[in-house]
């Protein structure tokens, strides 16, 4: 999968399985922030429900917790680290 | 709104880490007397455990309500003292309660982890010990203020332990060393009795003849990771540690949309709470007004 097919993907899961309820999907952008207020909004219950997604859709587990912050700044570096394989953050 | 800044000084505590190091544990216990009765003295520092009261016991007299005050918070000082006493090295007997440690092995055998949720009532810090023979990781997952000062035990004696303490602060980093522990099948202890400021979910749960509001966060986290969730409390009697009976839920998937299904796990836990207060009433240790959030509302 390219890039931009994976932030489709991430995007289509995110809208099905998060609490999304009223957010226009069009307003996700490659770089909306995901946890900021004025991005997307997400909450630490949210973190959680992204975690089990890349683990269930992608296989990717996340075993440096400080890099996450990075990893889940936007739909963008979240495709980047599914591209780069679990590899080089595990 | 609780928050976790410390009421004694650091000074305070040094004082007790110096006597506990000096193995002048006698002389500490006895201290704890003086300690607790001048905070009984305190009008403010007392009206923090009045709403608890008078939910647990009804009217009672101003004499009453000292010695109710002062029998509960000489016991949160013997806690507060196990733990510097453990933090320290020194010896404390921790009686682990059989049925609960073959019940979490049980879970863990599954090998989604298992998600320990405990309230403010009697040894729920120095009751973890018990759990270390377990050789599985635990965190102690925890909203830590600015200007707390208490350490746990595990945060104080220098040695390599199993037991760690995630702070809810972190965000993100945070979440993601909890669903690591659970995935490698550890326990992550929450404590479900009480909001903090990072609770943005919440329900609403009777509790001693009123309403509370207790964070929705623990039972959303053991859906979404599938993880089980025991009830579990230790109490301290007769200068031990003992253990008390857990009972284990499981959480139905996908719960974050059904506040109801939410509302009733929290019920279940908070009416678990309550009995022991019956069976314990100077062991519970929230020293706030825990209704006034919803008399505010209502």
């Amino acid at each position: 999968m390219t890039k931009i097919e994976i932030m489709e993907d991430l995007k289509k899961h995110i809208f099905a399985e998060l609490p999304l309820e009223g957010v226009d999907e069009n307003t996700l952008k490659p770089d909306t922030l995901l946890f900021d207020a004025d991005g997307l909004g997400l909450d630490s219950l949210d973190a959680v429900e992204l975690v089990v997604l890349l683990e269930k859709h992608y296989g990717i587990i996340i075993k440096d917790a400080e890099a996450s912050r990075e990893i889940f700044t936007s739909l963008s570096t979240l495709a980047d680290f599914i591209l780069a394989g679990n590899s080089a953050h595990g | 709104m609780w928050s976790s800044k410390s009421l004694g000084s650091s000074f305070q505590h040094t004082i007790f880490r110096i006597l506990v190091r000096l193995r002048l544990l006698s002389l500490a216990r006895v201290l704890l007397y003086p300690v607790s009765f001048y905070y009984v003295l305190r009008p403010s520092i007392r009206r923090r455990y009045q709403a608890y009261l008078h939910h647990r016991f009804g009217q009672f007299s101003f004499w009453l309500e000292i010695y109710r005050t002062a029998v509960a918070y000489k016991n949160f000082a013997d806690v507060l003292l196990d733990r510097i006493i453990a933090g320290c090295g020194g010896h404390l007997i921790v009686c682990q309660n059989q049925k609960t440690l073959t019940l979490i092995k049980d879970i863990l055998s599954e090998g989604h982890g298992c998600i320990l949720i405990s309230a403010h009532f009697g040894s729920w810090q120095t009751g973890l010990m018990g759990l270390e023979i377990l050789e599985r990781p635990i965190a102690l997952l925890q909203w830590i203020d600015e200007g707390d000062v208490d350490r746990h035990y595990f945060q104080s004696d220098g040695k390599k332990r199993a037991i760690s303490v995630i702070d809810a602060r972190d965000g993100i980093p945070a979440v993601v060393n909890a669903c690591n522990i659970l995935r490698n099948n550890g326990i992550v202890c929450i404590m479900g009795d009480r909001m903090t400021s990072a609770d943005e979910d919440y329900v609403e749960v009777e509790f001693l003849g009123g309403r509370i509001h207790v964070p929705a966060a623990p039972w959303i986290l053991a859906s979404l990771t599938r993880a089980p969730v025991v009830h579990a409390f230790s109490v301290r009697q007769r200068g031990q540690i003992q253990g008390l009976e857990a009972c284990c839920i499981k959480m139905p998937p996908n719960i974050r949309r059904h506040k109801d299904t939410i509302r009733e796990a929290a019920q279940a836990f908070i009416s678990h709470v309550e009995k022991l207060t019956q069976l314990y009433p100077f062991h519970f240790f929230n020293f706030y007004d825990m209704w006034e959030t919803c008399n505010d509302k209502n």
